[in-house]
């Protein structure tokens, strides 16, 4: 006989689980089906909008503002969160296991003669315009009070004019995904909360999968939401022709490259640099430590720049085929490394601690709702990678919309 | 500015992980052949001219290598297979000073022996009881070592053995070497040449003074090749097999076995159209299974005998009179060689060197026939001088006298002289008495000597190795003191380290120059033979370079990069390059409720440091597979191995 419960949540990562919370707080009974072995194989969530794709305008800048974040990411997350807003910044009650929310302002680089650059300089004029008008404080900087402020630059140079947006946020992914994990886990019998899960089948009367050594099928009395990141399109797609369902297409798959990089130089912490298509920012884990040694980057985590740079926006199916060898890796992404890193940044020699691939889904700004129900119990939530605050965005206004029902 | 890269495709690709001792090697070799055999393309990517970067898994389709030729230009070849070739791993679990200089992992030991003229006195310590670890024992108190232990820190002895263990444990107790069971609890250091190693074993804590620890292993069974993610075609292989077959004949085997066992899972992955090879393929997977198979026969059948005080218990006496290497008949006649080398050892060495071919050794020949063939056996003593164990006496049994004649291979430093007395000793090294020096036949290596020896008959069976009588030890320190001083190297240069000078070895790597001298640092530790690891940076004459890649000369300026102030006798990280403990990462994975070892890696970032995991990886899986994670199957495929330095176009 099927168990039942209001919500069966199908998925990998943080959005399930950000639902589970909601669900839970709402005195609601959840499932939570995990194919993976645990919450943290899924990596294609981002710590920070790059501000790179899509229309990039005020409104999208003033939803990566630290006050319009902590709105979203605040009531989510169970415990503290730290903020965090310059390197002087060390008084009071601080937890060093708590995600940190950092408020960092964002740089965008452009030479006067930048041909690669997705954005020209008319266009990042007229977001200083419409940035002034949402008073966000924008600058606009010229030659070396614009280099200066980016991170990782070891050579003053005039060539370069940027603009300037302070406050904008980013987080620590894994610590606030645990965060919500050991809630979860608190408040859900283990029987409840199931990792490695495998043929998950939609069926008649409710869902049916193999966990724990065994077939168990359960019954959902308010819907079954799965949430759709890459990890999920082959099961998602297998679905779509067994039940004979439409699945939405999405732009593509977008390849992100997410660089660690050894650097001579100590990047400055409170600025996130965008140069070309790269996004570029003093990488550390909690708070940021100095050294004044003359081997700053052999001490541990003080000198690494991260680059999250974007590769090309691959066909949906092709990410899983010889199609997406082209994407990692490649010798532009190489290529732009070497021209940041000795070009722009003036370094004379650098070395690649990891790189982190990730594919997020790009989808096109009018497909609307991140929710699409096939049937009155069966829903899909989409956005569920990308950056952190759009993943919650979505989850809540899907976990919303079911609430309203 | 754009750089260059070439992009390719294979099959299979192989990659060699950094640290690798030779390369190709065997197993590699084999894999490689076969699977060209039936039709796929194999590409090897390794040694000093073309370095893999890392491999991006890719698990529905293979996975791309990234690797830099010697001109700095980069290949990015995509494949359907991938093996990362990688060595064995040495690290003990994490305790007090484990990451300081006085532990060296069991490679640069074996480096150090053969290249360099540091001290081995007094004593030595060995984690790990396995062949390999017993071998080096061996070798340490053959060349002079007053002593030498080799401890177990595992409960599970057996599991970690291979055949060949008990030949190994013979020569390392005959010559006087020590095997305990304990705990290391901190290594600590007392002068510049002598560390204190406090155990902790079932009498309380013991205390070692040594000149160094060597951590061998092997820590924990390990399967040798894995798959990760399963089904996915992305292998990992541990490399066994030393550069020559005559160091580690087990080793050697052992890969190759384990080469040719992936190829064929490889082959039936890849190629559909086999059907007319179908037969000699599953033929090759049986005969490499069956071959694995006698690699672990100790584990399932160790060959341990008893002893009943100092004597051979009497039915294991028989057994080994019994066994088919050793002489029935001839050897009551005439000298001959006695083959006593009773587990099935894939080591073929003596069967190999055999003028007359009366040795047999293959598993399949011990199965049908005899090992040896007494008609054929002329006692020249070649199979005595070949045997790496020491497992093969020549033996001249006369019942009805008082002494019988057993010759015996001698490897120590200083040779024996005609009419001298040795002590006798039995199989586990103890004294049995005394036998006069009747002989020194002539041998065809200059590192060995073979001694013939008057023993008393009663002696003849029990008797297997010698040494000097304690009234000697005085003249055989003063021997072995003018032997050091005679073969001290001469070609001394002054350079200065640290802005002093000092006098070391010309044309001699930086790295083994500072182990000379006393000043070696944790980094160097690894002492790869290609630079591969990236860890032992020095500045020479103001310029960053890798100490194990650079040689000495006359005036040179050398200057080490500040010690990690984390590195210390008191502390305690699992990962010292990011300060991350044993307990942290327990913690994380308790509270967390963990799951798979890439949870843990994104939640403590361990391995994400200067070295990428090569000195903390072995213990944190060791760590997270008691925490009941599946980390022994697991395969970190993080990008890139070493840090890269990204050549200018």
């Amino acid at each position: 006989m099927a168990n039942e419960c209001d919500y069966v949540l199908f998925g990998t990562g943080l959005a399930p689980l950000v639902a589970a919370k909601h669900f839970l707080l709402q005195g609601k009974s959840v499932i939570l089906l995990n194919p993976d072995l645990d919450f943290f194989l899924e990596d294609s969530e981002l710590p920070l909008d790059p501000l790179l794709h899509g229309k990039i305008n005020a409104q999208r800048i003033l939803e990566n503002t630290i006050e319009r974040a902590m709105e979203v990411i605040r009531p989510v997350y169970p415990g503290s969160i730290e903020l965090w807003s310059s390197p002087n910044e060390k008084e009071g009650y601080y937890d060093p296991s708590a995600p940190h929310l950092r408020q960092r302002g964002r740089l965008w680089i452009s030479s006067f003669s930048n041909p690669h650059a997705d954005w020209s300089w008319e266009q990042l004029e007229d977001l200083y315009v419409e940035a002034s008008d949402a008073h966000l404080k924008p600058q606009i900087l010229e030659g070396l009070p614009a280099i200066r402020r980016f991170p990782g630059v070891a050579a003053n140079t005039d060539h370069f004019r940027g603009l300037f947006i302070p406050k904008l946020c980013d987080i620590e992914i894994a610590r606030y995904r645990s965060g919500i994990l050991e809630f979860i886990r608190e408040r859900l019998p283990p029987d409840q909360l199931l990792c490695d899960v495998s043929q998950v089948e939609v069926v008649e009367n409710g869902i049916r999968y193999h966990a724990q050594g065994a077939w168990k099928s359960v019954q959902p009395k308010e819907s079954f939401l799965v949430f759709w990141t890459p990890r999920m399109t082959q099961w998602l797609t297998q679905q779509s022709k067994k039940l004979n369902f439409k699945l939405p297409r999405p732009k593509g798959i977008r390849v992100w490259e997410q660089w660690s990089l050894n650097s001579r130089e100590q990047p400055a912490p409170a600025t996130v640099g965008l140069f070309e298509n790269m996004v570029v920012w003093a990488d550390f884990d909690g708070l940021p430590r100095f050294s004044s040694s003359k081997w700053a980057h052999e001490s541990p985590e003080t000198s690494r720049l991260a680059v999250l740079r974007a590769g090309p926006l691959l066909a949906e199916g092709e990410s899983d085929s010889q199609g997406s060898e082209q994407g990692w890796v490649s010798q532009d992404s190489l290529g732009a490394l070497n021209h940041l890193c000795y070009d722009f940044l003036k370094w004379s020699q650098f070395s690649i601690r990891s790189l982190r691939a990730k594919a997020i889904f790009e989808w096109d700004a009018r497909d609307g709702e991140s929710l699409t129900e096939i049937n009155p119990k069966f829903k899909i939530v989409r956005r569920c990678d990308g950056p952190l605050v759009q993943i919650l965005r979505s989850v809540r206004s899907a976990c919303e919309e079911r609430k309203g029902d | 500015m754009s750089l260059s890269i070439r992009d390719g495709k294979l099959d299979v690709l192989v990659a060699a992980a950094p640290r690798l001792e030779n390369w190709p090697s065997i197993g590699i070799r084999t894999l490689s052949v076969m699977c060209a055999e039936f039709g796929l393309n194999v590409g090897q990517f390794g040694g000093d001219h073309l370095k893999v970067r890392g491999v991006i898994p890719l698990p529905k389709t293979g996975g791309i290598g990234v690797i830099e030729d010697i001109q700095g230009r980069i290949h990015r070849i995509s494949a359907r297979s991938i093996i990362r070739v990688v060595p064995p791993e040495f690290s003990p679990n994490p305790f007090p000073g484990w990451q300081t200089s006085g532990l060296l992992p069991i490679p640069t030991a074996e480096i150090l022996l053969k290249n360099s003229r540091i001290s081995w006195e007094p004593s030595i310590a060995i984690f790990g009881t396995g062949n390999r670890a017993l071998r080096l024992g061996s070798q340490l108190l053959e060349r002079g070592t007053q002593e030498v232990f080799c401890i177990e820190t595992s409960s599970q002895w057996n599991a970690k053995r291979y055949s060949g263990w008990e030949v190994e444990r013979r020569r390392f107790e005959i010559a006087g070497g020590k095997l305990i069971e304990a705990k290391p609890v901190q290594l600590l250091r007392v002068s510049p040449l002598i560390w204190q190693l406090r155990l902790q074993d079932s009498q309380g804590i013991r205390i070692l003074e040594v000149a160094r620890v060597i951590s061998a292993g092997p820590m924990q069974d390990d399967p040798g090749v894995k798959e990760y993610p399963p089904g996915a075609g992305l292998y990992e292989l541990t490399q066994t097999a030393r550069p020559t077959y005559a160091e580690d004949a087990e080793g050697w085997s052992l890969e190759e076995q384990r080469g040719r066992w992936l190829a064929t899972k490889i082959i039936r992955s890849l190629t559909h159209d086999i059907h007319t090879q179908r037969e000699e393929l599953d033929q090759t997977f049986r005969t490499a299974k069956v071959g694995l198979k006698y690699h672990s026969r100790h584990q399932v059948e160790p060959f341990l005998p008893t002893y009943e005080g100092k004597w051979l218990s009497s039915s294991d006496t028989k057994k080994i009179k019994e066994f088919s290497g050793v002489p029935k008949q001839a050897q009551l006649s005439r000298r001959i060689a006695s083959v006593e080398c009773f587990e099935d050892i894939p080591c073929r060495i003596c069967e190999k060197i055999c003028p007359t071919s009366a040795i047999q050794v293959h598993p399949t020949a011990r199965a049908k026939s005899s090992i040896l063939d007494e008609e054929k056996c002329t006692a020249c003593g070649l199979c005595v001088q070949a045997c790496p164990s020491g497992s093969i006496p020549m033996i001249q049994e006369a019942p009805d006298r008082s002494t019988s004649s057993l010759t015996l291979a001698w490897r120590g430093v200083k040779p024996w002289k005609v009419g001298e007395f040795a002590t006798l000793l039995n199989r586990r090294g103890e004294s049995l008495g005394t036998a006069r020096i009747q002989s020194l036949p002539s041998s065809d290596s200059p590192a060995i000597q073979l001694v013939q020896l008057e023993v008393p008959t009663h002696l003849l069976w029990d008797a297997r190795g010698i040494r000097r009588g304690r009234s000697q030890n005085a003249e055989d320190q003063n021997f072995l003191a003018a032997f050091a001083k005679a073969d001290a190297p001469t070609d001394k240069v002054e350079i200065l380290l640290n802005g002093e000078k000092r006098l070391v070895r010309d044309k001699t790597p930086i790295s083994i120059a500072l182990f000379e001298v006393g000043q070696n640092r944790p980094e160097d530790a690894l002492l790869c033979s290609d630079g591969s690891c990236g860890l032992c940076t020095i500045l020479v004459d103001s310029s960053k370079k890798l100490a194990c890649q650079t040689k000495t000369h006359l005036g040179i300026s050398i200057k080490t990069l500040p010690a990690s102030p984390q590195i210390s006798s008191s502390t305690c990280f699992l990962c010292s390059c990011l300060e991350i403990s044993e307990e942290k990462v327990v913690d994380r994975v308790r509270q967390g409720k963990l799951r798979s070892p890439e949870a843990v890696l994104s939640m403590t970032q361990i391995g994400e440091g200067k070295c990428h995991g090569q000195l903390c990886m072995g213990p944190l899986k060791r760590i997270l597979t008691e925490q009941g994670l599946p980390a022994s199957s697991w395969i970190d495929w993080r990008f890139p191995w070493t840090d890269w330095v990204l050549p200018h176009n």
